[in-house]
């Protein structure tokens, strides 16, 4: 793990290193000054100590060379011993050469001095002797001969002086030298100590300094925002470990960033969601509204049509019986064509009630036909009146699992979208069809010929439009879009090869229903809209046993057109009838008359309804309850006549013809209903 | 390459072969017992294979220092000498033994007695005993024999006859021997008025001559001093047991008593044999000096052989002979060495009669100081 010396390790070894070279060269020079001192303290004692010797052998000598003289010129036993003292004090100091140090030549030079000086005392004390005696000639020989060896001695001493002069300024030389070699080696070793210092910082700045700038280089790039800034390798363990523990750090960090980012990717997600949420239920809000309204509307649209469309009928009726063809010509090209358009308009308005009902927010199994085909009803008259065509070739058995009100939606949003591209860019149809795909799925297909996606990418994209400002919303699509993916399955967009574009669903195939059969009106339809299925049956059941002048029938309605045009209906049916203005009236009637049948608008002002009489009636006249028939407009859900016990076939939607109202109120009065297939 | 591996051994066996040396720097009679010695030594193998060679540099017995300087200088100098034999007096030795020390190579003094060189250094190591012992045993002699005379005394003025005097002097007066005549004398020349100096010696009327030096100059004095003081008795010391002692043909030191180191005489088996090689040889009796320089030769070679033939090995040996090793058993008798190169004193008696000296007061050795 440990890759080299530790830091620690690296400053105590090259610390210890330093100190302990910087304490041997301290030490060695002390050593070195120490030993030039003691060696120049010994030299000087030396020095002096001969010089002390020297001139002590001079002065004994001298002194010798003086006593020998006055011994001469008198005689005396302390003069002579005097002589005999001073020499054996110069010989003594003479034999301390013996254990001194010094060249050849010195020491020949003090053994002469030696050798000398011991043949002066031979002569002085061969003279004193002669002298003593008297014998003044031979005495005067001796002296002569003390002079000669003085003056060698002398010589000799001088000789000495000069050598130790020369070996003196020699040793001074070497001294100095010798210094001059201390002073370089300490200069040296000096720089040499400089030298490792600066190696020492240069590998602290490698080793400590570089590492560190390389961690807080790394530490600015990663405090600025680089999270990948990481720090190299280190050599020592402490670096390393501080290296490992950042980059550790820098990944833990760099992932928890990834995270965040990821986390704040999913929550913009789900803002997107939430907001796209917001947007559906705002739109979904908006077409609850819009549903309401329309219910409202159809309500107050279908007592209109309902009375036009009866009288209408009435005049084409009064007019077919005239004797003027002309009279009659007019009832064939006005009224019929009024009573043609009357009844659209109520085919329109049961489409806008069937697409505005409330969604079941649940996925079932929706027959794929009826879906799209409510659909096309809706804007069937829009593709018309553009000239464009609308082709719908959808197989009746196959089902889908869907929301209904959402797929309906969905293709409404398609198939407006597309007239739209057509009526803009040109284009002339657009086919619905739809198949069965590897059994699991169905298939359905929009393909028209107009001007094709801009971006077939981005055609689902919420709130993207290529339409003009204030032309769209650039929701229909990504609506359909979202629907189809909550149900399950997918929806792409292109453009075809051919021209125009294609827009594909694919829905998981569902169940068919037990009875593998196309299913009847009643039971894809609403229970508003039984009425029309029964009024499709009627006209194939016969009237068997109905008398009309057995029969009265009580039509209540706040509609005086609507209650007129029924009165008129069932009177011309041979039906007697009493009518009344609103369900209090009516119920005073039926307190005071009995009545075979009532045929009550279930909207109606007052305390009480329709409903509110069909329960009176249940609760009051039983047996009259089976022959009631109430007629509605009204689109929304709390109308539901299901909701008070009232069976579908009891309602008779408006508007309607007389031929579907008189046949419902003769079902009634005969209690026939319960044989109307469901 | 190849030619120096195959010199290497070459010169390696030429090394092996080169011969060893001692140098010798004594009298010309004790030259010769150096050669004696360095013949049996090589007759008996040499110094571990290899030969001893003598470098000798006859001193004729100078006292003076210029050519014991000179001849030191030269024989520390040539590496093949591992060791001296010499010199052959105390002042040659002195100066010479400041330069063996400095260079580290062995001296053996054979008859140099004066007690300075016991100072001289580890290097320096010699068989006559320091002085001051023999100035003991002078002053016993006196006064065994003469009790308190009145002495006359001469002495060599040089490092042998200083030193002795001074000792000798200060243990004469302790015993009160009255000292008449004192005087110096030189060894490098001779008296110049031997007859004035006898009449002057005669005038203190001595009843002992006591001469501390050579015989040189004793044989001028004394037919001199005994023409005025005939039966003065003589008493000297060392100095003159020299080859002239033995050529004593004009009996002119006829019963001079003198203190004595060796008996070349002394009926010992070695010493015998040594006398009968050596008569021959030189032409004379073996003398004092000569047997020691044999002893000493024989000594070194025999601490070559063992320690072989190096300086510092040498002084080792030596060092140890008579303490760490067992003592060297020469010619001349049982050869020991104090820690200072001293060897035990031992001294005996001689006289010189016209047969010859003979030994007439053999000593017992005497402790070191």
């Amino acid at each position: 793990m440990n890759r080299g010396r530790s830091l620690r390790q690296l400053l105590l070894l090259g610390t210890l290193a330093f100190a302990l070279a910087a304490s041997l060269v301290l030490v060695g020079t002390l050593v070195l000054f120490g030993s030039m001192m003691r060696h120049l303290e010994s030299d000087a004692n030396l020095h002096l100590a001969e010089q002390r010797a020297a001139d002590e052998i001079a002065t004994s000598v001298y002194g010798q060379i003086l006593a020998a003289y006055k011994q001469l010129g008198e005689p005396s036993a302390p003069n002579r011993e005097r002589f005999e003292a001073l020499g054996q004090k110069a010989y003594a100091r003479l034999r301390e050469y013996l254990f001194q140090s010094m060249p050849i030549a010195a020491r020949l030079e003090v053994e002469t001095i030696k050798e000398q000086h011991q043949a002066l005392e031979v002569v002085a004390h061969q003279a004193f002797d002669l002298i003593a005696r008297g014998e003044s000639a031979a005495a005067s020989a001796r002296v002569a001969e003390m002079h000669r060896l003085t003056e060698r001695l002398q010589a000799a001493m001088a000789r000495f002086v000069l050598l130790r002069e020369r070996e003196l300024q020699q040793q001074r030389a070497a001294q100095v030298a010798r210094f001059e070699r201390l002073l370089l080696g300490l200069t040296g070793v000096g720089a040499g100590l400089i030298g490792l210092a600066l190696l020492f910082v240069r590998l602290m700045q490698r080793r400590v300094v570089e590492p560190l700038g390389q961690l807080a280089a790394a530490a600015v790039r990663f405090g600025s925002g680089d999270l990948a800034a990481r720090i190299p390798a280190q050599r020592h363990s402490e670096l390393e470990a501080v290296a490992r523990r950042f980059n550790e750090m820098a990944d833990s960090l760099q992932e928890g960033r990834v995270r965040i980012e990821r986390q704040n990717l999913e929550l913009s997600e789900s803002l997107r969601s939430l907001e796209r949420a917001q947007q559906d239920l705002v739109q979904q809000e908006k077409l609850g509204a819009i549903g309401f309204m329309l219910a409202g509307l159809a309500h107050e649209l279908n007592n209109p049509l309902a009375g036009i469309l009866g009288n209408a009928e009435c005049i084409a009726e009064e007019l077919e019986l005239h004797s003027d063809p002309s009279i009659r010509r007019v009832r064939q090209e006005l009224v019929l064509p009024l009573i043609r358009e009357t009844g659209r308009a109520g085919d329109l308005v049961r489409n806008l009630l069937q697409f505005s009902r409330p969604s079941s927010s649940e996925l079932v199994s929706v027959n794929l036909k009826f879906a799209v085909e409510v659909a096309a009803g809706l804007r069937a008259y829009a593709f018309t009146r553009a000239g464009k065509e609308l082709a719908v070739g959808i197989p009746a058995t196959l089902c889908v699992v869907a929301e209904p009100q959402r797929l309906e939606h969905a293709v409404l949003n398609i198939m407006s979208n597309a007239l739209e591209a057509m009526s803009a860019g040109g284009g002339t149809r657009l086919a619905v069809v739809a198949e069965a795909s590897g059994g699991d799925w169905i298939t359905l297909t929009f393909e028209d010929d107009g001007p094709g996606f801009v971006e077939p990418a981005r055609v689902f994209d919420a709130f993207y439009t290529t339409k003009m400002v204030g032309s769209g919303t650039g929701l229909g699509l990504s609506l359909a879009e979202r629907f189809v993916t909550e149900a399950g399955g997918t929806i792409s967009a292109e453009n075809r090869p051919t021209g125009g574009a294609r827009l594909t669903i694919r829905l998981r195939a569902a169940v068919a229903p037990p009875a593998a059969r196309e299913p009847s009106e009643p039971e894809r339809r609403s229970r508003v809209e039984v009425d029309l299925a029964i009024a499709a049956l009627l006209p194939a059941r016969p009237q068997a046993g109905l008398t009309a002048e057995a029969r009265r029938v009580l039509i209540v309605d706040d509609e005086p057109a609507l209650r007129d045009i029924q009165r008129r209906f069932l009177a011309k049916a041979g039906i007697a009838v009493l009518v009344a203005q609103d369900a209090a009236e009516a119920v005073a009637i039926l307190q005071r008359e009995p009545c075979d049948a009532v045929v009550t608008d279930i909207r109606m002002p007052g305390e009480m309804d329709g409903l509110g009489l069909y329960a009176w009636i249940e609760q009051h006249l039983p047996h009259l309850a089976p022959r009631c028939l109430l007629v509605t407009g009204e689109m929304a859900a709390s109308s539901d006549p299901a909701e008070f016990g009232v069976p579908p076939e009891r309602v008779l939607a408006k508007p309607f013809t007389r031929e579907i109202y008189v046949a419902r109120v003769l079902a009634v009065l005969e209690e026939a209903c319960s044989s109307i297939p469901r | 390459m190849a030619l120096a591996a195959w010199m290497g051994p070459m010169a390696a066996g030429c090394r092996s072969r080169e011969p060893v040396r001692i140098g010798i720097v004594v009298t010309d009679e004790a030259v010769v017992a150096a050669q004696l010695a360095a013949s049996r030594i090589n007759a008996t193998g040499g110094i571990q294979g290899r030969r001893l060679e003598l470098r000798v540099i006859a001193d004729g017995g100078s006292t003076r220092a210029s050519p014991a300087l000179a001849a030191a200088d030269a024989l520390s100098s040539d590496p093949t000498v591992f060791a001296v034999v010499g010199h052959s007096n105390s002042s040659a030795s002195l100066a010479a033994a400041q330069i063996y020390n400095e260079r580290h190579v062995v001296q053996i003094a054979t008859t140099s007695s004066a007690p300075l060189l016991s100072k001289a250094g580890p290097y320096t190591f010699r068989f006559a005993p320091s002085d001051i012992h023999q100035a003991r045993f002078l002053a016993e002699q006196v006064l065994a024999a003469h009790g308190t005379p009145r002495t006359a005394m001469f002495f060599v003025n040089d490092d042998y006859g200083i030193a002795l005097h001074a000792e000798f002097r200060t243990r004469l007066g302790r015993a009160g021997v009255p000292v008449v005549y004192d005087a110096p004398y030189s060894h490098e020349e001779l008296l110049p008025d031997p007859a004035a100096t006898a009449l002057r010696v005669a005038e203190t009327h001595p009843e002992l001559l006591v001469w501390i030096g050579r015989a040189l100059q004793l044989r001028q004095l004394l037919p001199e001093l005994r023409r005025l003081e005939p039966g003065l008795p003589v008493l000297a010391s060392d100095g003159i047991d020299e080859a002239i002692t033995d050529r004593n043909s004009a009996g002119l030191l006829n019963g001079v008593r003198y203190v004595r180191l060796v008996d070349p005489d002394a009926a010992r088996a070695a010493l015998g044999e040594l006398r009968q090689r050596f008569l021959p040889a030189a032409g004379l009796p073996l003398t004092a000096e000569a047997a020691l320089t044999y002893d000493g030769v024989m000594l070194l070679a025999t601490a070559a052989r063992a320690a072989g033939p190096e300086r510092e090995a040498i002084r080792a040996y030596l060092a140890d002979v008579g303490t760490r090793r067992p003592s060297y058993e020469g010619v001349t008798g049982t050869i020991a060495f104090a820690e200072n190169g001293d060897p035990r004193p031992s001294y005996m008696l001689a006289e010189i009669t016209a047969a010859g000296p003979r030994t007439v007061a053999p000593s017992a050795p005497e402790e070191s100081p």
